[in-house]
C-alpha cells in the first residue's frame, strides 16, 4: 500500500494488475476513447516545486499522503526525528518510514536554485489522503519548507492551487552556519543533539553570513527571503 | 487551418465583447513599505495572458534587464505597446521610501496587471507583479509585493554611477551611501529571475565589502503594498 507509485513501470503493472487499465485502450495519443462512458479512474494530481531562491539549492524533496488527521510538522511544536534529519541532513528517507505514510516519492536529484520539479501522484478515488512535501535548504544548518497536510480530495479537475512557501527552521540545531551539508561546506548533516537550539519549528530568521557571524562559511548569495519556493498542485482527472 | 480557428476565436470573443463589462478604468495606489529603499519610475502593463514583463524562474529579458539594472522602462513599455497592452508610468522620477503613488489607467480588453520598478540601491533588485488577473467586480484589492533579483548581475553591493550595463549599483537616491567598498557577492549563482536574497550591506561607510548600510538598507518582504481599485 505504502509504495503504490515507486515509479512509471511498477504503478503501470499494478494498475494493469487491478484492471483499471483493462478496458481502455493503451494508446494514450487516442483521444477518440474520452467519448467513452469513464473507467473507474484514481484522481491524478501533478506536483510541482520551483526553487525560488540564489544559492540554496533544495535536497531531494520528498512528497507524501497520509491521513489528514497528521501533520509532519507544526509550527511551535518539537521536531520529530525524522524531521530532523531532514532538515539538518537533506534525508527525506526517515519522514518516509513514518507509519502514518500511505504513498511517497523520494526525488533522486536536489532541486538547483531556478529548477523546477515535478511529479505526478495518485490517490483513489473518494479517499481522503492530504499531501505533504518536505525539502531542506542545504546550505543552512536546519532550515527546510515544504507543505505538510494539503487537502487533495476537494480539487476539482483540472483546478490549479499554488503557494508560495516559506522557510522554516527546524529548532533542532544552532545556525553556527558551518555545520551544514550544502555545497558552501560539504560538512556536518544530521545530528542527534539539539542543545544550543529552541527545540520548536519556527519560521526561519534567515542567515547571517561569514560578514557578520565568525565561522560562518555562507556568503552574501547564501541569503534567502521568502517565499523561497512555489509549489503548484494541479488536479489532471 | 489554424488561421481559421483563430479568425472564430476571435469572432467569439469580439461577441463576448459586447454583452460583457470590460476591466476598462482601474485606479492603483502603491505604497513603498520598506526603510531605505527607493523605487526608480514604476511601470504599470494591463497585457493579455500572452504577454508578461517578467517571469519567476526564467531568463530576464533585454527589457527587464534595462529596468532592473538602471531603472530604465522604455524597453518594457515598448514591448507591451507592440503587443496591444495599454501601460501606466505611474511615476517618472525616484520616489524614497514611505512614498505613495496614484494613477489611473484605462486597461481596454486586457486582463492582466503587471507592475516592475527597480530597488535602489541594489544591482538588479526589482519590486514586481506578475500577470495579476483584472477582477471583473468593481471594488478594490489589496496585493503584497516581493523584491525580485533579475538574475543578471552579481550583487556586489558596489555604487558605480554608469550606464546599466556597468556592473555595480547605479545610483543611491536613498542616502547613507558607503564608498571604497571590495565587493559583497561574488557569485551570481541564480541566473534566472528569483526572489532577492536581501541587501547584506555594512556599517563601514569608507571601506568595508559593500558601499550600503546593513542599517539602512535591508528589507524583508514584501516590500510595496499595491492596492487596485476596479471600477
Amino acid at each position: 500500500m505504502k509504495y503504490l507509485l515507486l515509479n512509471p513501470g511498477k504503478l503501470l503493472l499494478m494498475l494493469m494488475a487491478t484492471g483499471v487499465l483493462a478496458s481502455c485502450s493503451l494508446d494514450f495519443g487516442d483521444d477518440d476513447d474520452n467519448d467513452e462512458p469513464e473507467p473507474v479512474v484514481n484522481q491524478v494530481y501533478q506536483i510541482s516545486i520551483q526553487n525560488l531562491t540564489q544559492s540554496q539549492p533544495l535536497s531531494p524533496p520528498g512528497i507524501f499522503t497520509h491521513s489528514t488527521e497528521y501533520k509532519l510538522w507544526a509550527a511551535g511544536e518539537m521536531a520529530s526525528v525524522a524531521l530532523e534529519v531532514l532538515a539538518e541532513g537533506g534525508d527525506a528517507s526517515m519522514l518516509d518510514d513514518l507509519d502514518i505514510v500511505m504513498q511517497s516519492q523520494l526525488a533522486e536529484m536536489p532541486v538547483a536554485p531556478g529548477e523546477n520539479m515535478s511529479w505526478t501522484f495518485e490517490i483513489e478515488q473518494g479517499s481522503t489522503e492530504a499531501l505533504s512535501i518536505a525539502t531542506m535548504l542545504v546550505n543552512t544548518n536546519d532550515a527546510f519548507t515544504g507543505v505538510t497536510a494539503m487537502p487533495l480530495a476537494n480539487m476539482g479537475v483540472g483546478e490549479v492551487h499554488q503557494q508560495y512557501l516559506q522557510a522554516y527552521d527546524a529548532g533542532t540545531e544552532m545556525n553556527d552556519e558551518s555545520a551544514l551539508p550544502g555545497p558552501a561546506a560539504s560538512a556536518e548533516g544530521f545530528n542527534a543533539s539539539r542543545s544550543g537550539d529552541v527545540n520548536r519549528v519556527y519560521l526561519h530568521a534567515g542567515v547571517l553570513t561569514q560578514y557578520e557571524l565568525s565561522g560562518s562559511v555562507l556568503m552574501p548569495e547564501h541569503k534567502f527571503d521568502n517565499p523561497v519556493a512555489k509549489l503548484m498542485v494541479k488536479r489532471l482527472q | 487551418m489554424k488561421l481559421q480557428f483563430s479568425a472564430k476565436l476571435l469572432s467569439l470573443s469580439a461577441l463576448f465583447a459586447v454583452g460583457m463589462t470590460q476591466a476598462a478604468e482601474i485606479h492603483v495606489k502603491l505604497i513603498n513599505l520598506t526603510h531605505g529603499i527607493a523605487f526608480t519610475p514604476v511601470l504599470v502593463a494591463a497585457h493579455s495572458s500572452d504577454a508578461a514583463l517578467f517571469k519567476v524562474g526564467e531568463t530576464a529579458s533585454a527589457s527587464l534587464e534595462m529596468m532592473a539594472e538602471g531603472g530604465d522602462v522604455s524597453g518594457l513599455k515598448t514591448e507591451v505597446e507592440a503587443a496591444d497592452g495599454a501601460v501606466l508610468e505611474l511615476t517618472t522620477t525616484p520616489t524614497l521610501a514611505g512614498a505613495t503613488s496614484m494613477g489611473s489607467l484605462d486597461t481596454g480588453e486586457n486582463m492582466y496587471l503587471s507592475l516592475t520598478a527597480m530597488l535602489l540601491p541594489t544591482n538588479d533588485g526589482f519590486v514586481g507583479l506578475d500577470s495579476w488577473k483584472i477582477p471583473d467586480d468593481p471594488g478594490t484589492y489589496t496585493l503584497m509585493l516581493n523584491a525580485y533579483d533579475a538574475g543578471t548581475e552579481v550583487n556586489d553591493e558596489l555604487i558605480v554611477a554608469g550606464a546599466a550595463a556597468t556592473p555595480g549599483i547605479p545610483a543611491n537616491p536613498s542616502g547613507s551611501s558607503g564608498m571604497n567598498g571590495t565587493g559583497a557577492s561574488t557569485d551570481e549563482a541564480n541566473n534566472r529571475v528569483h526572489i532577492h536574497p536581501g541587501n547584506l550591506g555594512d556599517t563601514d561607510s569608507d571601506g568595508g565589502f559593500s558601499d550600503l548600510d546593513s542599517r539602512v538598507h535591508r528589507w524583508l518582504n514584501p516590500v510595496a503594498k499595491l492596492m487596485i481599485t476596479v471600477k
